[in-house]
């Protein structure tokens, strides 16, 4: 940090929209010694133009008191992203120049314009054109292909590579034998169109691709420091071992650490599955992560930031995240088989003129490898995934990696978690028992539970409605037990008890139960409707919960899940174990951080709209609306994309099949070689944009939650 | 076809030009913000800067 660097690029999260722009443009307008100050949203990246004057931390400290957290964004991290977005557009820029110019050199020779002394020039023109391409512009292909061949698989860029490097050599070499057979134009055209649309793909899936920090689960680094002095407000990633924080109602308990208010309520939903919330007493250890749902939480820090346990799973996470394999595709399989059977072709084909005219022998082996290069399909691919992606959209989904429509078709068993996925994480009142609820216990009711915070009082207070106050004395709520107050001279109490079955109320007047009411997590909208679904394609299904046992089969029953497939109270380490273990390809839906690591265990995840940001990081998909309607859309996307790709696939094959044929008799000459492989790339195109057909309206912005807290849109 | 001479050099010449004119936009950051860009002449009212409470509701305006 040097005093006298005058940029400074800041990192801002929950820098969404619009209005984040004025109002920061406003608010730093007198900023001192900030000169200039450019905002990006797609990156949520602020850059200013400073001098010495300027302190970041002050910087910081002043759009903290607008909402946004900064984090500095140092020199190399700028450039690295600068590498990744910049490097393809310079290639794509070359590419484009080279096979524009080569353009108006052929197509001038093929209308017959070249005579003969410009001819030579023509074609030394377009040589000289073609060496940016494949000297600068081709070499993301030839690291792709190196590193796929290191890795022992075959990826669809080894063709192109051979294709390209084939085409050159052939059309150099009839160059240097006077021939005018060149393919300078269709090769630099093939390689602009792929860097193209390869580069759209990228940045679409750039967007939601990134690694996973501590920090993610915590939208505010924030929290209270109690020192001799009283509170001051300081920042999380400070404190230190055997600081003393009070934590606010509603707020995440930033650190682990030792209790040390007499009695909380925490909610450990987020984190473990539970839907009921805890009660803690001093001396408990509270993880961070827990949701303080108490007035005040008081908490002697034991751990930091870096040592918690909610550090160790993400730490674990990004461990198994980055040794998932890579989803290889038809398509790449198509090309592996497609490349050792031209290679074949070609070898043969070289043995058999070896002894007469090996000239014309290399010249067909060439024009072979040039034309059979499944070069429709390299384009047409990355441009079916983006309309899926944007179907996805349409639908509700955000497909993150679009290799996993593909992989949707083989899922033999799904596992579901309970808490937020299945059901919605809210309370509901089943039925009360064993007589039904009088007006006069309803006003009663709404009283005793008006002041109180716990998810069951709201509950209540929601299923009986708005009441009239009532005047009753003493209300005294014993934290995990219930409420109790008297009202003209009787004694009322709502009690929660937990049997083996449910959890319940118990309605008291003067120590004599008049009444239970029964709770339920509610299911999530569509479950039922996915189930049946799910079980008319076959697919076996798995409820995997952190949550307790009973809990887990009462949803299970609701939702006609056999017992035997019901796990509960699973830490996140067994539920990763139990998804490794299983045989199959399977699909993980879930959204807690504990899920996260089972998810990255699974063939395919995908995170619920509610998903804590460490799960939707480590899914291939999310869920953007309530409930799971869209998981139903998702397999019925997935069903189309294959079919599509499977079309395409054939089909590229099949043309480039008769072309390697009509190459090998020598039919193949570098005009209609031109003609023929734009021709199977536009044909394909125009097949694939017909097949995917999308509408594309309703696509603007979404936005999820990380609990219940800040919400973070991102634009699409 | 002596013309060729001349409008060969000059076609080139133009594409170069062109293709420097990209490469320098490129290192200027000008294709890093396709979004931003794109979103602000939507945003309207003005006077937003003037108000002196937008601080304090904006968490709300977020939702």
């Amino acid at each position: 940090m040097l005093p006298s660097n005058t940029h400074w690029t800041f990192h801002a999260e929950g820098m969404s929209c619009i209005k984040c722009i004025r109002k920061i443009q406003s608010s730093t307008l007198e900023f001192e010694g900030l000169k200039k100050l450019k905002i990006d949203l797609g990156l949520k990246r602020i850059q200013t133009e400073t001098n010495a004057n300027f302190k970041p931390e002050d910087f910081m400290a002043e759009l903290k008191k607008l909402g946004f957290n900064l984090k500095v964004v140092s020199n190399t991290e700028k450039h690295q992203a600068r590498n990744l977005s910049q490097k393809p557009l310079l290639r794509i820029g070359v590419a484009g120049f080279a096979a524009g110019n080569i353009m108006l050199f052929s197509v001038a020779e093929y209308v017959g314009a070249g005579i003969e002394s410009w001819s030579k020039v023509f074609l030394i023109l377009s040589g000289a054109l073609f060496l940016p391409v494949i000297f600068y512009a081709a070499v993301p292909f030839y690291q792709n292909a190196y590193a796929a061949i290191l890795a022992r698989r075959m990826s669809i860029d080894a063709p192109i590579v051979l294709a390209i490097w084939g085409g050159a050599l052939i059309s150099f070499y009839n160059i240097l034998l006077g021939s005018n057979e060149v393919y300078f134009d269709s090769i630099s055209m093939f390689v602009f169109l792929l860097l193209a649309s390869r580069y759209l793909v990228f940045k679409i899936q750039n967007k939601y691709l990134t690694p996973i920090k501590v920090e993610d689960v915590f939208s505010n680094p924030w929290t209270q420091k109690i020192t001799p002095s009283g509170l001051e407000r300081v920042q999380v990633e400070t404190l230190n071992v055997g600081d003393v924080i009070e934590v606010f109602k509603n707020e995440f308990v930033p650190l682990d650490g030792e209790l040390i208010s007499k009695e909380v309520i925490v909610s450990d939903a987020f984190f473990s599955g539970e839907f009921l919330p805890k009660v803690k007493t001093a001396q408990d250890v509270i993880y961070a992560g827990s949701k303080n749902l108490s007035a005040s939480l008081v908490l002697k820090v034991k751990k930091i930031t870096s040592q918690t346990r909610l550090a160790e799973i993400v730490e674990k996470l990004n461990m198994s995240l980055a040794a998932r394999t890579e989803i290889t595709t038809l398509a790449d399989r198509g090309a592996h088989y497609f490349g050792i059977v031209t290679i074949c072709l070609a070898c043969l084909v070289l043995a058999f003129f070896a002894l007469g005219d090996l000239h014309e022998g290399l010249n067909r082996v060439l024009a072979l490898l040039v034309v059979a290069c499944p070069c429709g399909l390299a384009i047409v691919i990355p441009l079916i995934q983006t309309l899926a992606i944007k179907q996805g959209l349409n639908k509700s989904v955000l497909i993150k990696q679009p290799q996993i429509l593909e992989n949707l078709n083989q899922i033999k068993t799904i596992f579901f978690d309970k808490t937020g996925t299945l059901t919605s994480g809210e309370i509901q009142v089943l039925q009360t028992i064993p007589r039904s609820v009088t007006a006069m216990d309803k006003k009663i009711i709404y009283n005793l539970e008006r002041q109180s915070e716990h998810p069951i009082a709201k509950a209540l207070m929601k299923w009986v409605g708005s009441q009239d106050h009532l005047i009753i004395e003493d209300i005294f709520e014993k934290l995990g037990v219930g409420v109790s107050g008297y009202y003209k001279n009787d004694f009322y109490e709502l009690k929660s008890s937990q049997d083996q079955l449910r959890s319940s109320v118990h309605f008291m007047k003067n120590h004599e139960l008049v009444f239970s009411i029964l709770l339920q997590d509610t299911l999530a909208h569509g479950a039922k409707e996915l189930m049946a679904f799910v079980k008319s394609k076959g697919i076996e299904v798995f409820m995997i919960s952190g949550d307790l046992k009973s809990h887990a089969l009462k949803v299970a029953a609701d939702l006609e899940i056999d017992a035997k497939n019901v796990l509960a109270e699973l830490s996140p380490e067994a539920k990763q174990d139990f998804v490794k273990e299983y045989p199959g390809p399977s699909l993980y839906i879930g959204d807690g951080v504990n899920d996260s690591m089972a998810m990255s265990k699974a063939l395919v995840s995908i995170s619920m709209d509610s998903a804590a940001i460490v799960a939707y990081k480590s899914s291939n998909a999310h869920i953007l609306s309530e409930g799971l309607t869209a998981v139903k859309a998702l397999f019925e996307l997935s069903e189309l994309y294959l079919r599509v790709i499977k079309i395409t696939v054939f089909l590229s094959f099949f043309y480039n099949l008769i072309f390697a044929a009509f190459a090998l008799m020598g039919f193949i000459g570098p005009l209609i070689a031109v003609f023929l492989m734009p021709l199977s790339s536009i044909s394909l195109t125009l097949l694939a944009l017909n097949l995917m057909r999308v509408k594309t309206d309703n696509i603007t912005h979404f936005k999820f939650f990380e609990g219940s807290q800040n919400p973070i849109g991102i634009g699409v | 076809m002596n013309i060729l001479i001349m409008t060969i050099p000059i076609s080139l010449t133009l594409g170069l030009l062109f293709l420097l004119f990209y490469l320098a936009a490129v290192s200027d950051d000008q294709f890093e913000d396709l979004e931003t860009p794109a979103q602000l002449p939507l945003s309207d009212d003005e006077d937003e800067e003037l108000d002196p409470n937008l601080g304090n509701d904006f968490k709300k305006n977020e939702t």
